[in-house]
């Protein structure tokens, strides 16, 4: 049966009181939801608004969460860097403290302690949070630093620190223990000279003076830096000639021989003979002594240092080329990654250390705060503690006390670096104001949060109260309607006939 | 004048009140029949020589306002049309989801972007990882769910047109039915109004379907035209054919050429031969316009909106730009491109620069198919550039001697420094006139595999076989209906580690693949085409990704808070008009009953006079 659009008088009244009816459904589920709206097609105009606040409010959430993640991570690396500062301090005083006594033989306890302190840095620097390691630059999936034993020792197929660094001794100290340098006397004059030129191993001669009149010095001279030291009369007792070495770790020996007339003359000088070539053989003879003399401490303790260089700042670590390594000029050309263990297992590429770790935390700022334990900052300290804690002395050696010493002397330095730069607390610093920017977001992103919640709420939200009064409002305007509707119905003439 | 003759005139009288209680009794039975128009009895009186000798009645009328029956008809079609409007519209609105809820397509969306971010910060985290394939799937997935939605009520308008021709072509016939009884009848008087009524009926609830003009409504015959002018009904009634297809999908169109039509049509033949009654829009309200509007433009809308979602996400993270090199050939100076570095069809090389100080946008698309050449401007939604398509059907080497030549740019020159052959292409301005600089040329190319170094990555293929999506304008288009295939890349899916490895070595805690994404969904600015039939904001929008989904969720509820608010106010127009109509046409129980009671002592005195009479005869048979 077909159904006119024309309705009966009946049903417009009907409509009108369903409508009502779905407005006030309407009201009342609005008062339980609390929202005006369930489509965007009910919020209207104001659709547009909110569902752009609605996605800066999805964007603002992600970077809290963001910030409380990094805030995280860095309070664990603020917190591991106070404590890599505190190690190298407290190691410091140990080295400073205790006296040259191997007690176990071949390490003094200072040694020992150094070696625990250095697990306890690798642990550090090992620091992770949820499997991320916060020192290994972009390769956050891994310890970015290997057990210390495997770097002192090696892995069995490679080669550890102690092999690297007895493998440059001997390169430095050279087969005849003159710390590649040739003694050459001829007639009245001793010329000191680099036996290979511009070799990184062994000493270089940067120069020599006297104070004597009876010395002429000529010199550095060539590629080998040759000094020559010509005897043209006798020197006076007292007077002294200084020939100044630099040592592969960039510090500097000077050896001062000063003539005497005693015979033998003692350490560090030599007798004045009859004839100025006499005295050259005498001094030629106490420069020899001196020299080696020095390579066995200074030289050593250098060299050792350089080896931890060669170790610890490349990747892979440069070796020296040989065996055999007493007579090797040069590093090996090309190391290969299965000679030597590599101490930093993290990333290690071109980006620079701070941002191998990014952060947006607001629209348009970015923070860096990535860090590698092979930056100098973190590496510093642990690189020079292991030297000193990988050495190895034996009470027979005549020359261990110096060496030690040698050694000693030039850890301490480099475990409080004034300047801060080579110190876990420059990247401390530059954390810190990261931090700082966090903070400012999180404040910043707070209120802007607090903003659009508000704004959100006026647009979808309801007014209680108003919505309540509207209740009422309708509920009296459809009673009355059902009322009237009912004695309009019953309002016909039907009634009364 | 006797005793006989009042005796017939009681009788007459009598009569005529039977036949008055028999029309209201009809007008009370019918009170609630709807398009029921009261009836009325006339009557007059028989006189012979001035004589009255009794009462007659007239034919049954209708109370019945024409030009309020024609104003119902017209606005009868504007409410059919709004209510099917409202109705699509509203579900459209609905499926998008409540605001700010858990399903909301800007919602998904949001979480998308969030846990993007989150990937920024974390992303050698597993988690993370998994997390925004999980979002992305999610967030393609709505997208499939919602250009389903789209295409089944595409489909439903298309079973509903397929119902509503039918029922038009059954009015029509009974309609034909009903005239041909009137016509019949009225050669022997006035035709019954009951059939009137009926014809009306039919009217009524055809102008629902369609706009119709009634001409000569009163008469026996009448004619029925659309609004167009296009004639339905006209002694005979025409026959309306609607070939319905069963499935509509986003590929499936309209078309004034029968051969590239994808969805049925109305046709109407007549004596000059068939007329698709859509091509030219001679359907103009009712619920079939309605429905038409929706399978051909409303909700084709709402699905390119949903596409240029699709393919500026795919694009947006999949695509490298690779700025050209610095150039000069003698005093032109320029960049150099290598144009077979433009791997897949639709991707593109932009060239800048400027002429007589005016900005000036070409771009070249690649494109394999050479029959969709040439491309118009429209082909991208930058509103700015002018498009060349490339036709690479015969490799690079041939579309770069080709561009070499048949270019066509005004003081730009397009050289092959490596000789013909050469895909190595400069784009040097006019040198020493210098009336052209240009400014700079970049390859735009969608990323096929995630290790190739660069930071774009193809997390969303075309389909579930990983094809990949580079907008391709080849055939009818890779962006059509890709909002239904689009998916997460099943390899990115299988190992979520491509989301940071941008190359084989690339740390797992490295950043530069996910800030890049990341920045490109929240911060790039690209070029949209917004679609719409309706809005003035129809065109080119540019914007980010973000704002542009905002743009589209706020645009489709504020469309069917426009068709609600429309449907409302013909609500009110209607109502109205149905008051009037029923105070004019409609039946009032109360005059009814007063009609009845008048009857009623019309009857006792007609009958008194009857008695009175019988009782005078009495006296005089009785002297």
């Amino acid at each position: 049966m077909a159904i006119s659009n024309v309705s009966s008088p009946l049903t417009v009244m009907a409509q009108r009181l369903t409508a009502m009816r779905s407005q006030f459904d309407d009201l009342q589920r609005q008062l339980a939801t609390g929202k005006h709206a369930e489509t965007y097609a009910e919020l209207g105009r104001d659709a547009s608004l909110t569902i752009g606040f609605r996605a800066k409010q999805a964007a603002i959430s992600g970077y809290q969460e963001t910030i409380r993640d990094v805030g995280l991570r860095l309070d664990m690396m603020q917190s591991a860097l106070t404590r890599l500062d505190a190690i190298a301090l407290e190691a410091k005083g140990a080295i400073t403290a205790h006296p040259f006594d191997l007690t176990n033989g071949k390490q003094t306890t200072a040694q020992q302690s150094t070696r625990e302190r250095l697990e306890e840095m690798a642990s550090l620097l090992n620091s992770n949070i949820h499997g991320r390691y916060l020192f290994a630059g972009m390769g956050t999936d891994r310890p970015p630093v290997l057990d210390i034993d495997t770097i002192f020792y090696g892995d069995g197929i490679r080669d550890g620190l102690q092999q690297v660094v007895s493998e440059r001794r001997s390169a430095d100290l050279g087969a005849d223990g003159l710390g590649r340098l040739t003694l050459t006397a001829a007639g009245t004059s001793v010329t000191v000279a680099e036996a290979v030129a511009a070799m990184p191993f062994g000493f270089d001669v940067v120069g020599a003076t006297t104070t004597s009149s009876a010395v002429s010095i000529t010199g550095p001279v060539g590629a080998t830096n040759a000094v020559t030291v010509d005897f043209t009369g006798l020197p006076v007792a007292g007077e002294s000639v200084r020939l100044t070495l630099n040592l592969p770790d960039a510090t500097s020996k000077d050896l001062v021989l000063t003539a005497t007339t005693d015979t033998p003359p003692g350490e560090n000088a030599f007798t004045i003979g009859a004839t100025a070539a006499a005295t050259a053989a005498n001094f030629n003879t106490a420069l020899d002594t001196a020299i080696k003399a020095s390579a066995v401490s200074d030289l050593a303790a250098a060299s050792s240092y350089a080896a931890a260089e060669d170790f610890f700042d490349n990747n892979p670590p440069q070796r020296v080329d040989g065996p055999p390594f007493d007579s090797a000029t040069a590093y090996v050309a090309a190391p290969g990654p299965n000679d030597t263990v590599i101490w930093y297992a993290g990333e290690d590429g071109a980006t620079a250390d701070r941002e191998t770790a990014l952060a947006r935390i607001d629209d348009n700022v970015t923070v860096k705060y990535g860090a590698r334990a092979n930056e100098t900052a973190l590496r510093w300290a642990f690189q020079h503690m292991a030297v000193f804690a990988v050495e190895e002395f034996s009470i027979a050696d005549a020359n261990a006390e110096a060496r030690y010493e040698a050694l000693a002397e030039r850890v301490r330095p480099a475990l409080d670096d004034p300047s801060g730069v080579k110190s876990p607390r420059s990247v401390g610093t530059d954390l810190a104001f990261v931090q700082q920017a966090l903070e400012a977001a999180e404040e910043r992103n707070a209120a802007g949060d607090v903003m659009i919640t508000d704004m959100i709420n006026d647009i979808e939200g309801i007014d209680q109260e108003e919505v309540a009064m509207r209740m009422v409002a309708l509920q009296t305007r459809l009673e009355a309607s059902y009322q009237v509707t009912a004695i309009l119905s019953r309002l016909t003439l039907t009634n009364y006939l | 004048m006797g005793l006989f003759g009042a005796l017939n005139v009681a009788v007459s009288g009598l009569r005529i009140n039977q036949q008055g209680l028999e029309v209201v009794s009809g007008n009370i039975a019918n009170s609630e029949t709807p398009g029921y128009t009261r009836k009325t009895l006339g009557q007059f009186e028989t006189a012979i020589g001035g004589q009255i000798i009794g009462v007659r009645r007239t034919e049954v009328g209708r109370e019945l306002d024409a030009l309020l029956q024609r104003q119902i008809r017209s606005e009868g079609a504007s409410s059919g049309y709004f209510d099917v409007r409202k109705d699509y519209l509203a579900r459209l609105d609905q499926s998008l989801g409540i605001p700010g809820g858990a399903n909301a397509l800007d919602t998904l969306y949001n979480n998308f972007t969030t846990a993007l971010q989150a990937l920024t910060t974390s992303p050698d985290s597993p988690s993370v990882r998994t997390n925004v394939i999980n979002e992305a799937s999610f967030f393609a997935s709505r997208l499939n769910t919602l250009s389903g939605d789209i295409q089944a009520m595409r489909t439903e308008a298309e079973v509903r047109l397929a119902s509503a021709t039918d029922e038009v072509n059954a009015l029509l016939v009974e309609i034909e039915r009903l005239t041909n009884v009137v016509i019949a009848q009225s050669y022997l008087g006035n035709p019954e109004a009951s059939l009137l009524d009926q014809r009306d009926r039919n009217i009524d609830q055809l102008s629902k379907l369609l706009d119709v003009q009634v001409v000569n409504n009163d008469g026996a015959d009448l004619k029925i035209f659309t609004n167009s002018g296009v004639a339905l009904f006209d002694k005979t009634a025409v026959t309306l054919t609607f070939d319905q297809r069963s499935l509509v999908t986003a590929t499936n169109h309209y078309s004034t050429d029968p051969n590239a039509r994808g969805v049925g049509t109305i046709m109407i033949s007549s004596g000059v031969g068939e007329v698709d009654l859509l091509s030219a829009n001679y359907i103009r309200s009712g619920e079939i316009a309605a429905y038409v509007e929706l399978r051909d433009r409303t909700l084709v809308d709402a699905q390119a909106q949903l596409d240029e979602i699709a393919h500026n996400l795919a694009l947006a993270l999949g695509t490298t730009e690779t700025a050209g090199t610095a150039a000069a050939a003698g005093a032109q100076t320029g960049y150099a491109l290598d144009i077979a570095a433009l791997g897949q069809p639709g991707d593109s090389v932009t060239l800048n620069y400027t002429e007589n100080g005016t900005a000036k946008t070409v771009t070249f698309i690649r494109v394999d198919d050479p029959t969709v050449l040439p491309l118009s401007n429209d082909a991208t939604a930058n509103p700015d550039d002018m498009v060349i398509g490339v036709d690479y059907s015969g490799g690079a080497a041939a579309a770069a001697n080709w561009l070499v030549a048949n270019h066509g740019l005004s003081g730009i020159t397009i050289a092959q420094p490596g000789g013909a052959g050469t895909t190595t292409l400069q784009f040097l301005d006019d040198g020493a006139a210098a009336t052209t600089d240009v400014s700079g040329v970049a390859a735009s190319v969608a990323e096929t595999g995630f290790s190739s170094g660069n930071s774009a990555a193809p997390v969303f293929v075309d389909g579930a076989s990983n094809a990949v999506y580079s907008g391709a304008l080849d055939g009818h288009t890779q962006k059509l209906g890709f909002a239904a295939r689009i998916a997460v890349n099943t390899n990115l899916a299988a190992n979520p580690a491509h989301l940071v490895k941008y190359a084989a070595a690339t740390e797992a805690g490295d950043p530069t693949r996910p800030m890049f994404l990341f920045d490109r969904l929240t911060q790039d600015t690209r070029h949209f085409t917004f679609a719409s039939s309706i809005s003035a904001s129809s065109g080119a929008y540019g914007g980010t990704v973000s704002s542009f989904i905002q743009e589209v969720a706020a645009y489709t509820g504020q469309i069917a808070d426009m068709a609600a608010r429309e449907k409302e106010g013909q609500d009110i127009v209607m109502a109205s008009l149905e008051a009037r109509y029923s105070e004019t046409s409609g039946v009032d129980i109360d005059e009814e009953m007063t009609r009845l009671i008048m009857l009623q002592n019309s009857y006792a005195a007609n009958a008194r006079v009857i008695s009175v009479a019988q009782e005078m005869l009495d006296q005089l048979l009785n002297m």
